[in-house]
């Protein structure tokens, strides 16, 4: 696939503070890229970059090979959703969406049948003359949303979107904007805190920390494979244990977790890298109630101290080892596991692979 | 019981809050105004006293055309003034509302208030000093060699607009600033998302949501510049009278109170008129919004 958005030694200050460092990618045509990262990790920052409300301190971006670092926003076939929608308020869904195609110079019935087109794929036929303010905050949405697509620009930049929205709303939207991206085929780099979200929308993410890169991936790498404690963190990932040894043994390692559990990890994962942390989803852990032979690789044994019920998932807190508290998330629906309560004896059983070692 | 929990919210009867801006607007304008009518329609004496028989003749003296030419000449250095206040204003209000840190941007507003720390007609003296003959630039400009005689800069239209603008310019500043400040500032980030040169973004997202700022502004200028009369009385020449002085000279030198208060009348009429004028436009703007 070809690069239609490149970032090169991007380096970002305000004022003395290191915002973005060595930011080095390339976003594919026709994919959904997420940033990801908590607040102040620079992901909005970097958006903001390739929309031109920033210049960047050091480094260049590209876009479909020319290089548009010092550009002024409205030179770059780029366009933005922003997080407020910013909308305008003095005009109608029409003319706020038909404001960037007057700067292009189409005429005016160009314009209509366009306008017509992205407020059919939004289902917002009728509410042409309807200002911003007499909008619920997913029809402002919608219309933020395609005020930018109706441009066709090389890549939508959309910045946190959702983040206004309800629950439920917010999850309509999700599969809408999933949707509309497949429909569309335009590049998307979308900016999110909610993980979540951004594994449920993305082909590739981006996860940020603090200004820098740090891990770049599909969203099952990101979420099983995490290359660092801060991703694995992030990921939701609450089983987390440092390392107070390691062994290479055939195709296994052999690790010691700090309160002494022996655990393997299958090589084949974990080429060569500095290794501090293993980590497991709690949702990949099994209970059961009697040693399970030898079906998993690994097996603990531990006492339940806490319950808490999500409705589908039941979430334990089991202690084992040395005051070590691990979560496992137990499906309700899954018939095969039993019920357990408090100060129950449990195994806690797992393969292998569901384990990760990461820095 | 909803309506007497109500009530103890409310803070009493609201007549009663608004009475003393009542009793105030009664004695110092309403009264005062319709001394001004009845004045002006009555006949001066000779020795100018005031005959209170009906007539309307100060009316048709105010038509004449001598004085045709001083409303003139009123109107257009007021709608001259508000031009420029609004030309100077607008980059000031919005470089003040951009301003991020809450201390700079009161200091600056401070600074937009602070000529009011000093009466208008001291500030107005200072003016003279500044444009006369003798004057802080005629001495520059010839000292410098740029010109060889002084330039005329006092006691002409020029002189009259300098002292007005100067003075009305932090009254359109502020309701500018007001509204600016309240403008969501990604708005202006949208415009030039999709497209919109600094140029273009000016005109279609900055001066339509300010337009309520510029409307208040313009009033605020326009109105205490059309009846203005320190200004004029101490910079303009003799042939620059506006209508303010014809008033003044009215009632202190010729003494003749019916025709200064047709006049005057006159010029509240018009002002009114256009107020009127004004709030339909906005309100039709802010209808058609809703639409």
């Amino acid at each position: 696939m070809s690069a239609v958005l490149e970032f090169r030694g991007l380096r970002k200050l305000f004022g003395k503070q290191v915002v973005l460092e060595d930011i080095n990618l390339s976003v594919c045509a026709g994919e959904f890229l997420t940033f990801l990262g908590p607040s102040g990790s620079g992901k909005t920052t970097l958006l903001r970059l390739v929309g031109g409300f920033e210049p960047p301190d050091e480094g260049h971006i590209f876009l479909q090979g020319e290089e548009i670092s010092h550009l002024p926003p409205h030179k770059r076939r780029v366009n933005t959703v922003f997080q407020n929608y910013a909308l305008f308020p003095h005009l109608n869904v029409f003319q706020n969406i038909a404001f960037g195609l007057q700067n292009v110079g189409l005429d005016k019935t160009e314009i209509e049948s366009r306008v017509k087109s992205v407020l059919e794929m939004v289902q917002l036929i009728g509410y042409e003359l309807r200002f911003p303010g007499q909008l619920s905050g997913g029809q402002q949405q919608r219309v933020a949303l395609v005020r930018a697509l109706v441009m066709q620009p090389a890549v939508l930049l959309l910045d946190e979107p959702l983040g206004a929205l309800d629950q439920k709303l917010r999850k309509q939207m999700q599969s809408e904007l999933k949707a509309l991206q497949r429909k569309v085929g335009l590049t998307f780099v979308f900016v999110t805190h909610d993980q979540e979200e951004a594994l449920s929308l993305s082909d590739r993410i981006v996860v940020l920390n603090q200004g820098r890169l740090e891990q770049v991936g599909s969203p099952q790498e990101i979420y099983d494979r995490p290359k660092s404690r801060f991703v694995a963190d992030f990921m939701g990932m609450q089983n987390i244990f440092p390392l107070a040894s390691l062994q290479e043994n055939g195709e296994i390692y052999r690790c010691w977790t700090q309160g002494g559990q022996e655990i393997h990890v299958p090589k084949a994962n974990h080429p060569t890298s500095e290794v501090h942390f293993f980590g497991i989803h709690p949702a990949k852990i099994r209970l059961k109630r009697t040693p399970p032979g030898n079906h998993f690789d690994n097996i603990l044994k531990g006492i339940i101290r806490q319950g808490l019920y999500l409705g589908s998932t039941h979430t334990w807190a089991v202690e084992a080892g040395n005051c070590e508290t691990w979560m496992v998330a137990q499906s309700l629906y899954d018939s095969s596991d039993e019920g357990f309560s408090l100060q129950d004896e449990v195994y806690l059983c797992w393969d292998g692979n569901n384990g990760v070692l990461f820095s | 019981m909803i309506q007497k929990q109500q009530r103890s919210y409310s803070h009493g009867n609201p007549i009663l809050w608004i009475m003393p801006a009542f009793v105030w607007l009664v004695f110092s304008i309403g009264l005062p105004l319709l001394i001004i009518l009845v004045f002006s329609l009555s006949r001066r004496q000779t020795y100018g006293g005031i005959d209170l028989r009906f007539s309307l003749s100060n009316y048709l003296r105010s038509l004449e055309l001598l004085y045709g030419l001083i409303y003139f000449r009123s109107l257009g250095l007021a709608a001259a003034t508000t031009l420029l206040c609004l030309i100077l204003a607008f980059p000031v209000a919005y470089f003040i509302a951009l301003q991020r840190s809450a201390f700079i941007k009161n200091f600056l507003l401070f600074l937009v208030t602070l000529p009011f720390w000093t009466s208008f007609l001291i500030r107005t003296y200072a003016w003279i000093i500044i444009l006369r003959t003798e004057g802080l630039i005629n001495n520059r400009l010839v000292e410098w060699g740029i010109i060889s005689t002084p330039l005329n800069l006092l006691y002409n239209n020029f002189a009259i607009l300098v002292g007005l603008v100067y003075g009305e310019l932090p009254f359109m500043i502020l309701p500018l600033y007001t509204v600016l400040e309240k403008m969501e500032k990604s708005l202006l980030e949208a415009s030039a998302d999709l497209g919109c040169s600094p140029w273009k973004t000016f005109f279609r997202v900055l001066v339509p949501l300010s337009r309520s700022g510029i409307w208040a502004g313009v009033i605020l200028v326009f109105i205490p510049s059309l009846g203005a009369f320190i200004a004029p009385d101490l910079l303009g020449g003799a042939k620059s009278m506006m209508v303010g002085n014809l008033i003044q000279s009215q009632f202190a030198v010729v003494r003749d109170q019916p025709f200064g208060s047709a006049v005057a009348f006159l010029l509240t009429v018009v002002v009114l008129a256009l107020l009127v004028i004004s709030y339909r436009t906005t309100k039709r703007s802010a209808e058609l919004r809703i639409l």
